[in-house]
């Protein structure tokens, strides 16, 4: 069977490969096995690792320039850095990519997903119109979050991004950390998958994944399970010179990220030549997202509130 | 082996069930190729930079739709986890990157895809995946299977017999097997007796003539007394839903240059057929007093630089050609303020929350508004007239304009007032060939050709006199009598539209001067009168003449070629015994009613489409009627014709019947809605584990060869074919019939002596290679070697595929060491694309051009006669009621509501149900209707509901089996549709693609009922009254109806 001969093409490690494709034919108790808890592990930080590389050049490309603006800011320290990530509600369509490409990248189950991409229609026929705000953690400068939990499982990094202690956010702290969050951003991670109650739970689910610079999978008792969890503007991407997958994802060319600190950036300069919102800004709370949006619905941030 | 493998397992304590469905199967594999966990070792190696290294992806193309995105599939420890797209190329990233950009330079940068691209791996990991051969153990459709194995399938299909003894009623039921239908195996007398039908349908030779002279072969006909139904050849049957490139020059391969088959039906009709075929009269071009040469393709606007566009019946966001194609050109056009855009769809579909003007149309009367426009564009001389005047090549290249319409050219008008055919030269006097036209300048006759480069003819756009003596209109003037047949006011009530929109849409449209677009897809053509809503809409465009101008109407730039030419390393069609079919095809299509020999006068028993071809909706209905003859066996292939064809239902009383199709073989990834009732199903391999070449669209103005190559290890079992291990698939299926029936074109002598066709890349390599040599037939344009880097990235990123699929050295055997490298440069990129910038000329149009005459009248049509009504086919553009294939208005009193369907983002008809993370967005879809009509009727927000009409009074699936499913729906009460129309999306409702349960080998396979959420109302379109068994249809170009069906929603 095909199994058999990826193990015999594959000639890194045979002697280890052996044995678990011995195993790989196995009922489900030896998956489970196979497949069992792990404690995480920390990866070597491989600071900028695509930022070695150097980029194509493409005029009039605004991926490529925030991904060349992203290598820069990698070369500065981590305090230096500052993400942001705008949002451009005239161009969202709510096709939903950015939702889908978040769960492959950050393997989120069905208790919830990392984002959002609700819609705010208004209007009587013929006279409607149709918002979409796509929303996700919005790496709150004094998140609520943090204040409704132990000190030190969440922490704010020096470059902004809220980081979760999956071994201690658990339980009622990961509960008090969802009820927390007014942009409902954060969901209990429940260990459920997809193909749960299929012919087979399906091997893209149980892959091992990287967030916050640790190893871990879903599977039974793995890391992330039961713990909270939510956006870290894709943490793992950029410390490897790669954008958030929502931003790289997004077809209409809504989603922009980078360092605010750099008054050259694409976003700096799209907050600087457009007006744009903070949702809850009035909280104090110091939101890292902002939206561009053209007040076309008369009042600025009208469509907010259905959504967040 | 793979026997032997399946007996070992069973020996580990494994069922069979668990080795049928791919779930169990592929978590077992995955186990090992994933490290998982508790694979520390593993493990370690995943680090940030992970996405960004490039012998961690695969560049191929995504099929979750027919857009056919290039993509980029990131492959960790042998499984795909994620997919991107890919920056190479125009679809997925805008700009996209040169193509020279090295490997490891591209790998970090990612495009972008759709949320059903990005969704695609839970496409080929879908748990209910097969991966062996099932045989029918019951009574078709009764979910009843036994495995066998894959040669023991092959033998069987082959040699025919006794096959299905075991099940009651089919005890003495002979299956003739496909040895025997390939009756005519001689290319030399195909070939000949081709010739003599040719003159059958001329009538210079009689039947019985025939039968004399081919009295020692009549045994190949299928029947003698009707020798244009061609040899018994004709009666298997291919008929596909989605194929490309490569693999349907590979499968042809079989069914027509081996098989002789003249059989082989794709499904455009059911897509946009009368977008294709209207698109195709007006490409074609006069040639010895005929019309010839039109291709089955349209145009589409160029959306970078347009500043006006009316997405007209096209839900531009989230379906058409395609999304991530589009999108980006459409909103930065409308944030940078270049663009403006206006959408008519009954629907508020989500450009419509973009556009500046949304007219709400009654469906069915596009051509209405249309007329409506061009009647005011013409009052209002708003119209580019130096354009029009053009009647020749000569003409319009004086004023620097690619193309040219004949809505100058003389029409020869009948004494009742009936447009006919075009004035000859010659019928005047003025000389010149069956080619040379007339047109009128300052009163006078100008005889001209219309392809002449040197000779400029202009001619008066609205002419209506008598020259010669012979009474003529111009085309331009025709159109305008048609325009002007009725008032602005009388064109908006029919659409039901405002006049003052009517009025602001036509200004706005004629206020851009070429860089506006008259877009349009499925909601103008799947109507009973779609070919002449397509003509109308295109009419305007021709109006502003904005063909092959930055900012107007583009026809694409096309593919390198991939099957050979002048210059090009391999040619693919190669066969060292080819046989020619000949003879009616099952469908009629391109076959003139007139003079077959079965012309019985008018109506036809099913319609004929001489305009047309691969018209879906009438390939099993034909069978079911053995019109114009019987068959014997069906193959299908990747269609889905009982979920995705309007009122499909009908189709199942036919499937399910072994005295209409003997014998019915499916190639299929799971068992879906039409397999159900298969004799055999073949498990096939997903996009993401094969070969293919996606090719363009229209709208591509970059010249694009996406490669479809393997990314994965295949799910399907794997059997040895020729020697040669391979999954099962498609390729293998017919490649072992061909070996086992001892066909020639296979095997070690394939392509001819010493050249082998022994597993599938030796087909697919040699088109790579082709597309790495370019388009200079020089040679100027072949591609780089990849360098040692490259080389070893290109290996490493297939570290997990197995030799079944991937050998290197074999691979470089099929294309040999001068085109090795050549060919894994392509591969690196997933394929070959021009650079970003050489799709336009520095003088404002595409580089790509139609450049050639576009017809405003249609001269073909003219000649021929509807085989349905016996009258002449209408050569304009125009409003057409919605009628009945006997052109009877359809009536349906009592039925309130118009039904119409439309594409969520998040699914691809028949094929992405089995996509969990789609589903979590959307888990189920709804009945859409107005709050107006809600009130009405006293329905609520929620509330579920049957939907019935004329022709499906219970408003059931009746599954032939026992089973019926009721067509009900929850309502979802919505200010976003006209009131009047009720509309659902389609993919939802599934009753099959592992949502049922199978038995199979005895145990049964239990179904995920979250596959039959939501409802699928194409049961509830309406049957054509005159066929019985088949949808409405446009008689004329094909299309299958989709928007023409009046229901009454049933509370339940």
């Amino acid at each position: 069977m095909h199994d058999e001969e990826v193990m015999q093409s594959v000639q890194d490690k045979p002697s280890r490969r052996g044995v678990v494709g011995l195993l790989a034919a196995g009922a489900a108790s030896v998956a489970g096995w196979v497949f069992g808890g792990t404690v995480a592990r920390r990866v070597p930080t491989s600071r900028g690792g695509a930022a070695g590389t150097a980029l194509p050049v493409v005029p009039g490309n605004r991926l490529v320039a925030m991904q060349q603006e992203l290598h820069q800011a990698l070369a500065k320290p981590l305090s230096k850095r500052r993400w942001v990530m705008v949002v451009d509600t005239r161009a969202c369509i709510g096709c939903q990519a950015c939702v889908i490409a978040c769960r492959a990248e950050n393997v989120t189950g069905p208790a919830g997903s990392y984002r959002r991409v609700p819609e705010a229609p208004a209007g009587r026929f013929p006279n409607l119109t149709n918002v979409f705000m796509p929303t996700n953690c919005v790496q709150c400068d004094d998140p609520p979050c943090q204040r409704a939990v132990p000190a030190g499982m969440i922490t704010k990094r020096p470059d902004g991004i809220v980081e979760f202690d999956y071994t201690q956010l658990k339980g009622r702290y990961a509960e008090a950390a969802a009820k927390a969050c007014p942009y409902r951003a954060v969901h209990i991670d429940d260990g459920k998958f997809f193909t749960d109650g299929t012919p087979a739970v399906q091997a893209y689910e149980r892959r091992s994944f990287v967030e916050y610079q640790n190893v871990m999978n879903r599977n039974a008792g793995g890391t992330p399970v039961g713990a909270a969890r939510k956006c870290h503007f894709c943490l793992h991407r950029v410390e490897g010179g790669v954008l958030p997958a929502c931003v790289t994802s997004c077809i209409s060319n809504a989603m922009y990220f980078g360092d605010l600190a750099d008054p050259a950036s694409t976003v700096s300069e799209l907050l600087r030549t457009q007006r744009s919102i903070r949702i809850h800004e009035e909280a104090g709370i110091e939101p890292r997202v902002y939206y561009v949006e053209d007040g076309l619905q008369g009042v600025p941030g009208y469509a907010c509130a259905t959504c967040h | 082996m793979s026997e032997c493998e399946s007996t070992r397992r069973e020996h580990e304590g494994l069922s069979r069930r668990e080795l049928l469905a791919s779930g169990a199967f592929l978590g077992g594999a995955a186990a090992g190729m994933l490290g998982g966990g508790g694979d520390l070792e593993a493990a370690a190696t995943l680090r940030e930079s992970d996405t960004a290294r490039p012998e961690n992806y695969i560049y191929t193309t995504c099929l979750q739709c027919n857009t056919g995105c290039e993509i980029k599939v990131r492959v960790q420890e042998g499984v795909v986890v994620k997919i991107e797209g890919n920056p190479y190329a125009p679809r997925t990233m805008d700009p996209h990157i040169p193509w020279t950009t090295p490997a490891a330079a591209a790998a970090p940068v990612q495009g972008y895809t759709c949320p059903k691209g990005q969704s695609g791996l839970q496409s080929a990991y879908d748990p209910y995946r097969l991966a062996k051969v099932l045989k029918r153990a019951g009574k078709r459709g009764e979910g009843k299977w036994t495995t066998i194995p894959f040669h023991q399938a092959i033998k069987e299909i082959a040699d025919g017999g006794y096959l299905f003894s075991h099940v009651p009623g089919e005890e003495n039921r002979w299956v003739e097997g496909l040895k025997d239908i390939w009756a005519l195996r001689d290319p030399a007398l195909a070939t000949a007796m081709a010739a003599d039908v040719a003159l059958i349908r001329k009538k210079t030779m009689t039947v019985d003539e025939f039968k004399t002279k081919w009295a020692d072969h009549l045994d190949v006909l299928i029947d003698p007394d009707h020798p244009d139904f061609g040899p018994k050849n004709n009666q298997l049957v291919f008929n596909w839903g989605r194929l490309k490139a490569g693999r349907s020059d590979f499968f042809a391969r079989f069914w027509r240059d081996t098989f002789g088959s003249v059989n082989g039906h794709g499904h455009t009709t059911v897509c946009q057929g009368s977008i294709y075929f209207a698109g195709k009269s007006m490409s074609d071009q006069p040639s010895g007093g005929k019309w010839s040469g039109g291709a089955k393709a349209y145009w589409m606007g160029d959306l970078s630089h347009a500043e006006f566009v009316i997405f007209w019946g096209a839900n531009v966001l989230e379906g058409n050609y395609g999304p991530p194609l589009k999108v980006p050109k459409i909103t930065r056009g409308l944030t940078s303020g270049r663009l403006k855009i206006a959408v008519v769809d009954p629907r508020f579909n989500p450009a419509a929350a973009k556009a500046w003007k949304w007219i709400p149309i009654k469906p069915g009367t596009d051509a209405a508004l249309a007329m409506g426009m061009i009647r005011w564009i013409l009052e209002n001389n708003r119209f580019d007239r130096r354009y029009l005047e053009n009647a020749n090549k000569a003409a319009a290249a004086a004023d620097n304009e690619p193309t040219w319409s004949n809505g100058a050219w003389l029409v020869k008008i009948s004494s009742d007032g009936t447009p006919g055919k075009f004035l000859r030269a010659s019928e005047i006097g003025l000389g010149g060939d069956a080619d040379t036209f007339v047109c009128l300048r300052n009163g006078e006759p100008v005889a001209f050709k219309s392809d002449d480069a040197a000779n400029p003819a202009e001619g008066d756009l609205f002419v209506d006199t008598t020259v010669g003596g012979v009474r003529v209109k111009s085309a331009m003037q025709l159109v305008r009598e048609e325009a002007m047949a009725r008032s602005l006011d009388q064109w908006a009530a029919l659409a039901e539209v405002m006049t003052t929109d009517v009025v602001e849409l036509a200004r706005e449209f004629t206020s851009h001067g070429k860089r506006a677009v008259a877009e349009l897809h499925r909601g103008v053509s799947q109507h009973t009168n779609g070919f002449y809503s397509v003509l109308a809409v295109y009419t305007l465009n021709l109006l502003i003449g904005n063909l092959d101008w930055k900012g107007g109407l583009v026809y694409g730039a096309g593919s390198y070629g991939e099957t050979g030419g002048t210059g090009r390393p391999f040619s693919l069609s190669a066969h060292p015994k080819k046989l020619t079919g000949f003879g009616l095809d099952i469908i009629r299509g391109g076959a003139v009613y007139e003079e077959s020999t079965i012309f019985s006068g008018y109506p036809a028993k099913r319609p004929w489409y001489p305009l047309a071809s691969d018209v879906y909706q009438e390939v099993i209905p034909s069978c079911g009627d053995a019109y114009p003859y019987p068959i014997k066996a069906l193959i299908l292939y990747m269609g889905a014709p009982v979920y995705a064809l309007p009122a499909g239902h009908a189709l199942i009383p036919i499937l399910a019947n072994p005295a209409k199709i003997p014998l019915f073989i499916s190639s299929d990834i799971v068992i879906s809605e039409h397999s159900l009732y298969a004799d055999y199903i073949f498990p096939d391999l997903t996009y993401l584990e094969r070969w293919e070449f996606h090719r363009t669209h229209p709208s591509i103005v970059h010249r694009v060869s996406p490669v479809r190559q393997p990314a994965i290890p295949p799910i399907p079992e794997t059997v040895e074919v020729f020697g040669e291990p391979m999954p099962i698939s498609m390729e293998s299926v017919f490649m072992a019939l061909a070996e086992y029936m001892g066909m020639p074109g296979w095997g070690s002598d394939g392509f001819g002596p010493g050249r082998q066709l022994k597993r599938p890349e030796d087909f697919y390599l040699k088109m790579v290679a082709n597309v790495a040599f370019g388009d200079s037939s020089a040679g100027t344009d072949v591609c780089p070697d990849a360098d040692d880097e490259e080389l070893r990235i290109f290996l490493a990123a297939r570290r997990h595929l197995p030799p079944s699929v991937f050998d290197a050295d074999k691979w470089r055997a099929a294309v040999g060491d001068a085109w090795w490298r050549k060919v894994v440069y392509v591969l690196n990129r997933g394929g070959r694309w021009w650079s970003y910038d050489e799709a336009w000329t520095s003088t404002g149009q595409t580089k790509a051009k139609y450049g050639k005459l576009v017809n405003l009248y249609q001269e073909k049509p003219a000649t021929l006669k509807n085989s349905m009504t016996g009258k002449g086919m209408r050569p304009l553009p125009g409003y057409v009621p919605i009628a009945d294939a006997l052109g009877r208005p359809i009536a349906d009193t009592g039925f309130d509501l118009y039904l119409i369907t439309s594409r969520t983002m998040l699914m691809t008809k028949s094929r992405t149900v089995s996509n969990y993370w789609l589903l979590d967005r959307k888990p189920f879809n709804e009945i859409e209707i107005h709050p107006q009509d809600a009130t009405r009727l006293g329905l609520r927000n929620g509330q579920k509901v049957k939907i019935t009409c004329a022709t499906n009074p219970a408003g059931e699936w009746d599954l032939a089996n026992g089973t019926k499913i009721p067509i009900v729906g929850a309502l979802k009460v919505t200010e976003k549709i006209r009131p009047g129309v009720v509309n659902f999306v389609l993919g939802y409702g599934h009753w099959a693609y592992g949502a049922n349960d199978q038995i199979v080998d005895g145990v049964v396979v239990k179904g995920d009922r979250r596959r039959s959420a939501g409802v699928h109302a194409n049961a509830a379109m309406r049957l054509d009254d005159h066929l019985g068994n088949t949808t409405l249809s446009d008689v004329i170009g094909g299309s299958a109806v989709f928007y023409d069906t009046k229901v009454r929603l049933v509370p339940v």
